[in-house]
């Protein structure tokens, strides 16, 4: 079992296109992965239970992964979480 | 005639008769069903599902172009919602329980996010109550209740969509040939009804409260996505002026922004570099769509006023490096921090001071302040190892200033080498010209650097004795007053004398009436907002080095800046008078 910590910095928090980039890394891992917001936990491969946390930007989350690829599972885990789940082009820019 | 302010979504302007989406919800009734036909009741729900999911998959399939990526992407989180166990669980949950039907188990399931969403909020996360819904809506559909399904497939010809919101389903079924604007009450630059409009190159206005009160179904109406204007019921007049716009901006489309790729080469083969103005790293895709070839000027005062604290080395770093990979093979100028005076910010508390153009700020407030400048130097230095930057000092007034700067660089390579961690060490370092001392010394200074920008804005400033913000004396502003021209010229010679490049970045450069003259006047590069690279670049590429240095001397000769003005606006506006036009939006 690992545990990491993440901020989400989008400013937008956690929306549905991170959600999916999450899922979908997840999915292709044996290992169960979960994601903790405070006192609620959700399936990593659920997006409803991840909307259903309401992570909004500046959140600190919690990445579990318990599983035979569990090192490859959080390293994939902490490289997306890097751009909060989305490529840094994924959104365009308000101004 | 009424006019109303939204979100500009989507650019260009349409004129057209309003069609309004008519999209109420019918109301679902709460049915019981009898313990024998639950599992039917759950069937049926599963069906649903299955059934929405090859729906939005062949809605999907339909527009597998490249401007629609955006609206797939999210018609994909749609599939995968769908596809969520849980979903199925909890509806299933809900049916079996209490005993009730699916279209009302969904409907409470869906309603209960939507609440939790809304209570959560966030203008991203609410807005996503859309895409909830609009799942929610197919699946009442597929369980046969009528969801007030949305007409926009009878719009007719020249029609202006006025809807409260528009969902991803409508959005796919956009008929281009049929739909030349949007107006929604609701939404954000992000919804996605902004989303599809661009990917439609539709104009488009979001957030207009009050719209569809002011509207009728055939009300005509002008949809201005430049400006984020809408104009219900216009006069002749104005139909005219929003004419006259429209075929401005299609020229710029059509024309110029289609051709930004081609290079700013005059017609006898002199090359000038025209690169773009930006504030974040956010900004080189639209700076490369528009044809910059090269970032001449990042203003990095913007990473200091968002994160509301003083950015860290990493910081510094990552914001950089990802501007070093974007833009490269091109090369990004990186001006070190010009806060200070006039500029407003988050991060940095000043003193305040009676004339802050004159006082602690840029340069200056960075040598009070070596620990904030050496981060950002070091955080510059490090991302050079990922592509091509360049150092720039603002507000150099004199060689000490610039030898004093180009210390602190050596201490942060020794820094950075005794931690052992990599960087360029062969990085070019440059200043803003736009201090008067400066231009006067600008032979002194080029001996000590690799490139100059000539900061038209301040130098104008300096050199007149004008405080732009004043409105009592803003009038002597002037770009063309033949001290200023003179300077240039001066700068220019004295930095090719001794093999230094020298660039304009400030307002001026961005102006299509001046290019051939600042092309004349020797400049090697032009950087500016990017929107006005496609005009610059169309005006180098239909001229020739000959034309623009005659105007470059007549424009030297004058006295007075009327005549250089007169003779400029006469000799540009003959030759290229839909460049000079195009930019009036």
């Amino acid at each position: 079992m690992r545990e990491e910590q993440v901020t989400i910095k989008d400013e937008f928090g956690m929306h549905l296109r991170s959600i999916m980039s999450l899922v979908e890394a997840a999915k292709s891992f044996k290992s169960d992965v979960s994601v903790r917001f405070g006192d609620e936990v959700a399936d990593g491969k659920s997006p409803w239970a991840l909307l259903a946390l309401g992570v909004i930007a500046g959140s600190r989350i919690s990445l579990c992964v318990d599983g035979p690829d569990e090192d490859d599972a959080m390293a994939k885990l902490l490289q997306l979480a890097e751009n909060s789940f989305i490529p840094l082009s994924g959104l365009e820019r308000d101004r | 005639m009424k006019r109303l302010s939204g979100i500009k979504a989507s650019p260009g302007i349409a004129i057209g008769r309003a069609f309004i989406l008519d999209r109420s919800l019918q109301p679902v009734e709460k049915k019981a069903i009898p313990e024998t036909r639950l599992a039917r009741e759950i069937k049926r729900f599963l069906s649903a599902i299955e059934k929405a999911q090859k729906e939005i998959e062949a809605i999907r399939a339909s527009l597998e172009t490249d401007k629609a990526k955006e609206l797939s992407t999210i018609l994909d989180t749609h599939i995968m919602l769908l596809q969520d166990e849980a979903l199925k669980g909890d509806v299933i949950k809900i049916i079996s329980e209490q005993k009730v039907n699916a279209a009302w188990a969904v409907s409470e399931h869906v309603g209960r996010f939507n609440e939790m969403l809304a209570s959560v909020g966030g203008e991203y996360l609410s807005s996503r109550v859309a895409d909830l819904n609009d799942i929610k809506s197919r699946l009442l559909e597929n369980l046969g209740i009528s969801a007030g399904v949305s007409r926009i497939d009878e719009a007719p010809e020249g029609s202006i969509v006025v809807a409260r919101d528009i969902t991803p389903s409508e959005a796919a079924q956009i008929d281009t040939a049929r739909i030349v604007g949007f107006v929604t009450e609701l939404g954000s630059r992000t919804s996605h009804s902004a989303i599809l409009a661009r990917a439609h190159e539709i104009p488009a206005v979001v957030g207009a409260v009050g719209v569809l009160q002011s509207v009728k179904q055939g009300t005509r109406m002008i949809v201005d996505g430049l400006d984020g204007k809408v104009v219900i019921f216009p006069t002749a007049k104005h139909l005219a002026e929003y004419e006259k716009k429209k075929s401005a901006y299609e020229y710029y489309v059509t024309e110029l922004l289609s051709a930004a790729d081609l290079p700013a080469e005059t017609r006898d083969g002199f090359r000038i570099a025209i690169e773009a103005n930006i504030e974040s790293p956010h900004d080189i895709k639209t700076s490369l769509e528009h044809g910059a070839v090269g970032i001449g000027l990042y203003r990095t005062e913007y990473l200091f006023m968002e994160q509301k604290h003083i950015p860290s080395e990493d910081e510094h770093y990552l914001a950089y490096k990802s501007v070093a990979e974007q833009i490269a093979p091109h090369s990004a100028t990186i001006r070190t921090i010009d806060i200070g005076g006039e500029k407003l910010f988050g991060a940095v508390k000043m003193p305040s001071q009676r004339n802050p153009a004159l006082g602690l700020r840029a340069i200056r407030l960075c040598f009070a302040r070596p620990e904030m400048l050496k981060d950002q130097i070091k955080g510059i230095l490090r991302a050079g190892v990922h592509g091509n930057l360049k150092i720039m000092f603002p507000m150099i007034s004199g060689v000490e200033e610039l030898k004093k700067g180009k210390a602190v660089i050596e201490e942060c390579k020794r820094e950075l080498k005794r931690a052992g961690v990599p960087f360029n060490d062969e990085m070019e370092v440059g200043i803003m010209i736009e201090i008067p001392s400066a231009a006067m010394t600008a032979d002194i200074l080029a001996s000590e650097c690799d490139f100059f920008s000539i900061g038209t804005n301040d130098l104008i400033q300096y050199s007149l004795a004008i405080d732009r913000a004043n409105e009592e004396v803003a009038y002597l502003y002037d770009p063309l007053h033949p001290a200023v021209l003179r300077t240039i010229k001066m700068i220019v010679d004295a930095a090719h004398a001794h093999k230094v490049g020298v660039g304009v970045c400030g307002e001026m450069a961005a102006e299509p009436l001046y290019v051939l003259m600042l092309l004349g006047l020797g400049v090697d590069e032009l950087s500016m907002n990017p929107v006005a690279i496609p005009a610059a670049k169309k005006i180098v590429r239909s001229s020739q080095l000959s034309e623009a240095l005659e105007i470059a001397r007549k424009a030297l000769y004058f006295g007075t800046s009327d005549e250089v003005e007169q003779y400029i606006y006469r000799v540009m506006s003959k030759r290229y008078p839909q460049e000079i036009a195009s930019l009036v939006f």
